[in-house]
């Protein structure tokens, strides 16, 4: 179900109606303003260490294709002063490669290419890898960490008039009101992949969870992560931007909520769940600036064990309430009879206008990828995580798989089953068909390889 | 050249005191001097009744007191000339003369392309145009206007079963004069005339006794009552934009339409089988607006502020008390209301589902082509491509799997779907023996209510009027701000008027703003818009004009127009 509410169209002579144009604008703007402040995920990633001259595989997933410019930022590291060279490839398509870059230290870099070169299709699911090489040779202790792998076009808005107080502005000016909003709307209905879950490989005495690169938008971050309940020294610690914002410990205590403590996993009784908003307001992030959020464990008491010590299942960024969100109008009713004022007296336009402005700087406008989801088997499945937002869930799987989504509703989690195929092959399911998977509501996807919602089939 | 003139009671008492004032008595009028010596004098006739007089002897008469002729002149005024200068002005070509008498034409489409004058003939019309005022139950179309035309037939030539009539080739099929497109004009003999209806022939009456023959026409709404069509869903239309599209289906040349832009936007909007002009019809009520078909015969889609704009906001007539015999009031008391429910039909697409299953086998013959049209569960905003064995199985008599010797092909129109199923074997059937088509359907219906109630109620006991079953009332917003216009619009009376025996005036249209003078009811100057006339044309052309009053038929003067209208300098419509 999409509540996009559209847009009016305005005509010289026309008299101006409330709810057919003023309202129905105001509306598509809140609209607009509410996916803004909407739900925000990362790009989940890994810091893969160790580069050689010939390219390695850094980052696994896939996209569908929408826009025509691809985006890749990534955070290089080099002990020494040294050279990356980045490509990424659809399928066996090399659709970017770029010049070596000298990085000394840690620097994030970012590159860009047309697509329009490679005849690629609209709509369709390629597999993304990302790869990179040190071509001084090879280096220890080089990174590569994509934190942003998207397609995005180059929107051109309409020029707006200023809706000043005694401007007379005619249809065409009101109509760039109404083409201004079509174009962010069309401009930010975009895919919109999972967060792949995460835990600590429990053969491994590695402390890093997870690298993702996160766009700034809203003022908290949510997170829900499980520690191993018989693992009394591991900690979870939760950085943004480098800083420290959350270390969980035996000390802790957990947050058990109706969903996690109907918790569907397998041995969820031996894990403590901690889950809450943190505010990352004062941590100084520019809206619109790509962050890294980091959350690794300590090494615990028995790097042998089994199980994972510790799991994260999801961590994305989530207004605050009351949302604040300055610089934006919150529009009125236009009702029969109101003066239609522009920048003076109440109700005015010009916050239909400004508003607009507002909402350009602020709403995700890129096609993001999937991050692969890890094969690795584990004790406990693997799962995309989700806040239900489109209609249309396209997923990748297997008959082996045995995909299923899961959500919790009713008091109790919910499972449907998916369907697979023998290969591996693009599923499409209506998530309106599913009862109770309201907008909003969080779900899990249990089997699929990738996984996007989308406007569309 | 001298010239008289006919004007109003007042001005005689206004002559009278200077003077040089004539009774003309054959006309019950009072002629003046205007001017100081003969021949270039002037003078001006005033009586209440000289021009039902005149009326009655076919608008021309012989004044002989003053030796002159009183004719009927435009815009039902009076004007007297001399004898002589009567007969120098007949002699002038007609864009010089001064002097002009009403005169009416009948046409009629014999052959469907030409119009053929049949005025010769003509004995007398009448008839009468109607609309609704904004926000009321609208006149269906067909039923807009209405009027007789009778015809000498002595020769038989409107006799459909006369095959020696020479419009027998025209009119000797089995629907006789049905149909047949007609126009009247009426005007100033010499002058441009004006079409005052076009429509087509309902029904006609012979009399033989008589020789006469009595055409009944309605107006060109009647002609396209009965298209009927089925289209896709369509999605975000104007609703403007979507009378257009309907306009189209029906036939109705883009010359002959007259359509308002629209501030509403119609989210779902398909035919399935329905008649065109009640799908118009409802579009337009689902804004306080209205369509008709006007006496040119153009279709008019006018939204609720139609009244607002120019030329409705400056009087295109006046009228004295002398131009009418009786100004009678109505005051609608039903319209009155405390409350106002207005029903919306909400859409949505729903989840993917089954929209038809095949019931019976289909059979298509070697080498030919069948099609058939499926009528779908539901209205399909799309139907998935048909996988072969899956959707549908095509096999032989014998069970021979023919999906290879078929293609299938399905054309969606909103609540149906074309099926062509077309069979290249050289020998065998195929028999279409499995179908069912997926596909998003539209969901929907008439759950929930936009009630709006008067706040301080003229009535004291509940009168609430419902908008239910339109199902162009998708949005809330549009139901708000009808359920808002129709509050205000009927929380108090607004009385119309019917002006009784006023002179004929052919330019008059439907919803003009006419000025006049009520000298009972109100002793004053009101003001209103016609939404509905009836003439008659015999011996004289008068009308009686129905007049809906303008006082607090809108709570504002000064709306917002785009382009127009400064910011900070008008107001917003519903």
């Amino acid at each position: 179900m999409s509540f996009w509410p559209g847009v009016p169209s305005f005509v010289d002579g026309q008299i101006i109606s409330a709810e057919g144009h003023l309202n129905r604008l105001a509306r598509a703007e809140r609209f607009l303003f509410g996916l803004a402040m909407g739900s925000q995920f990362p790009l989940a990633s890994r810091r893969t260490v160790e580069l050689y001259d010939t390219y390695r595989t850094v980052w696994e997933g896939a996209i569908r294709h929408r826009r025509d410019i691809l985006i890749l930022e990534c955070r290089f590291y080099s002990p020494v002063s040294n050279q990356f060279q980045a490509r990424v490839k659809y399928g066996d398509t090399v659709v970017m490669e770029t010049a070596p870059v000298t990085v000394a230290g840690a620097e994030t870099k970012t590159f860009t290419s047309d697509l329009t070169a490679y005849g690629l299709t609209d709509g369709q699911f390629y597999e993304v890898t990302v790869e990179v090489r040190t071509p001084a040779g090879h280096c220890l202790e080089c990174y590569a960490i994509p934190l942003q792998i998207s397609e995005m076009d180059a929107v051109t808005y309409p020029e707006l008039a200023s809706f000043a107080e005694g401007d007379t502005p005619t249809a065409a000016d009101w109509n760039a009101l109404s083409e201004y909003a079509s174009a962010l709307w069309e401009a930010t209905r975009n895919p919109r992949p999972p967060f792949p879950g995460r835990w600590a490989k429990h053969t491994s005495v590695s402390t890093e969870l997870l690298w993702a690169g996160m766009h700034h938008r809203a003022e908290r971050l949510r997170y829900q992560v499980w520690r191993k309940k018989d693992e009394t020294t591991y900690k979870i610690r939760i950085y943004a931007r480098g800083v420290l914002i959350r270390e969980i410990t035996d000390a802790t205590p957990p947050v058990y909520t109706p969903e996690n403590s109907a918790s569907p996993f397998p041995d969820s009784d031996l894990y403590y769940p901690y889950t809450e908003d943190l505010d990352i307001s004062g941590l100084g992030i520019g809206v619109g600036d790509t962050y890294i959020v980091r959350i690794e464990g300590t090494e615990g008491e028995n790097p042998l064990d089994q199980y994972a010590k510790g799991i994260v299942d999801y961590v994305y960024e989530v207004p605050g309430d009351p949302i604040s969100a300055p610089g934006w109008y919150t529009l009125p009713d236009w009702s029969h009879g109101d003066v239609v004022h522009g920048n003076a007296g109440e109700p005015r336009v010009q916050w239909l206008r400004d508003n607009l402005i507002w909402l350009t700087s602020r709403l995700g406008m890129v096609n993001p990828a999937c991050h692969v989801r890890y094969d690795d088997a584990a004790k406990r499945p693997f799962e995309f995580w989700s806040e239900r937002r489109w209609r249309w869930l396209h997923y990748y799987s297997r008959s082996g798989d045995e995909p299923t989504l899961l959500y919790y509703f009713g008091g109790e989690w919910q499972e449907e089953p998916l369907s697979a195929e023998q290969d591996y092959s693009w599923h499409t399911l209506d998530l309106d068909s599913i009862d109770g998977l309201a907008v909003g509501r969080r779900y899990m996807i249990r089997g699929c390889k990738y996984a996007f919602e989308d406007t569309d089939t | 050249m001298a010239e008289l003139r006919v004007t109003s009671s007042d001005a005689y008492t206004e002559l009278e005191s200077a003077g040089g004032q004539v009774n003309v008595t054959t006309v019950v009028a009072y002629i003046e001097i205007m001017e100081e010596a003969p021949p270039e004098k002037e003078a001006r006739v005033t009586a209440a009744d000289a021009y039902v007089e005149l009326r009655s002897v076919g608008g021309q008469l012989d004044a002989t007191a003053v030796g002159a002729y009183v004719e009927l002149r435009e815009e039902a005024a009076l004007r007297v000339t001399t004898a002589a200068a009567y007969a120098e002005l007949i002699a002038q070509p007609p864009a010089l003369a001064t002097v002009r008498r009403p005169t009416g034409i009948v046409e009629v489409k014999w052959d469907g392309v030409n119009w053929t004058d049949e005025t010769d003939r003509l004995r007398a019309h009448s008839g009468e145009m109607g609309i609704s005022a904004p926000g009321d139950q609208l006149v269906p179309p067909g039923s807009v206007g209405q009027a007789t035309v009778e015809l000498w037939n002595a020769d038989g030539r409107y006799s459909w079963k006369r095959a020696d009539s020479p419009l027998a080739p025209y009119i000797g099929g089995p629907a006789g004069l049905h149909g047949k497109e007609v126009r009247i004009s009426m005007g100033l003999e010499g002058w441009p005339m004006t079409v005052i209806f076009t429509g087509v022939i309902f029904d006609w009456i012979e009399d033989p006794a008589g020789r006469t023959i009595t055409l009944e026409l309605r107006d060109m709404g009647y002609r396209y009552l009965q298209h009927k069509a089925s289209t896709l869903v369509y999605q975000d239309l104007r609703a403007d934009e979507w009378i257009a599209m309907l306009a189209g289906l029906a036939g109705i040349p883009a010359e002959q339409r007259s359509i308002d832009v629209s501030a509403f936007t119609i989210p779902f909007a398909w035919l399935d089988d329905e008649g065109i002009l009640a799908e118009m019809w409802a579009v337009a009520q689902a804004e306080g607006g209205r369509c008709y078909f006007d006496q040119n015969g153009v279709l008019r889609f006018e939204t609720a502020t139609h009244w607002l704009q120019a030329p409705h906001t400056t009087v295109q007539y006046t009228l004295t008390e002398d131009d009418h015999q009786a100004s009678v009031p109505d005051t609608g008391i039903d319209d009155l209301i405390t409350g106002v429910v207005v029903e919306l039909q909400r859409r949505v697409a729903d989840q993917a589902d089954e929209l038809y299953r095949l019931d019976a086998v289909k059979e298509c013959p070697p080498e030919s082509q069948i099609e058939f049209e499926a009528r779908l569960y539901r209205p399909a905003l799309s139907i998935s491509d048909l996988t072969p064995g899956t959707d549908y199985q095509v096999v032989s008599s014998g069970g021979m799997d023919m999906s290879g010797h078929v293609t299938l092909s399905i054309t969606p129109r909103g609540q149906r779907a074309l099926i062509k199923l077309t069979n290249y074997h050289a020998s065998l059937s195929a028999y279409l023996v499995h179908l069912v088509l997926w596909g998003i359907p539209l969901a929907g219906g008439p759950q929930e209510e936009v009630i709006e109630e008067v706040a301080s109620p003229a009535v004291p006991f509940e009168r609430i009027r419902s908008v239910r079953g339109n199902q162009y009332i998708q949005t809330e917003s549009q139901g708000r701000a009808l359920a808002r216009f129709l509050r205000d619009r009927h929380a108090s009376l607004t009385p119309t008027w019917t002006l009784q025996g006023v002179p004929g005036i052919p330019e008059l249209s439907l919803g003009d703003r006419i000025r006049f003078r009520d000298p009972y009811s109100t002793g004053d100057f009101r003001e209103g818009f016609v939404i509905r006339y009836r003439w008659s044309a015999d011996v004289a052309y008068v009308q009686d004009i129905t007049v809906l009053d303008a006082e607090g038929l809108y709570p504002y003067s000064d709306y917002f127009v785009v382009g127009q209208t400064a910011l900070g300098n008008g107001r917003a419509w519903y």
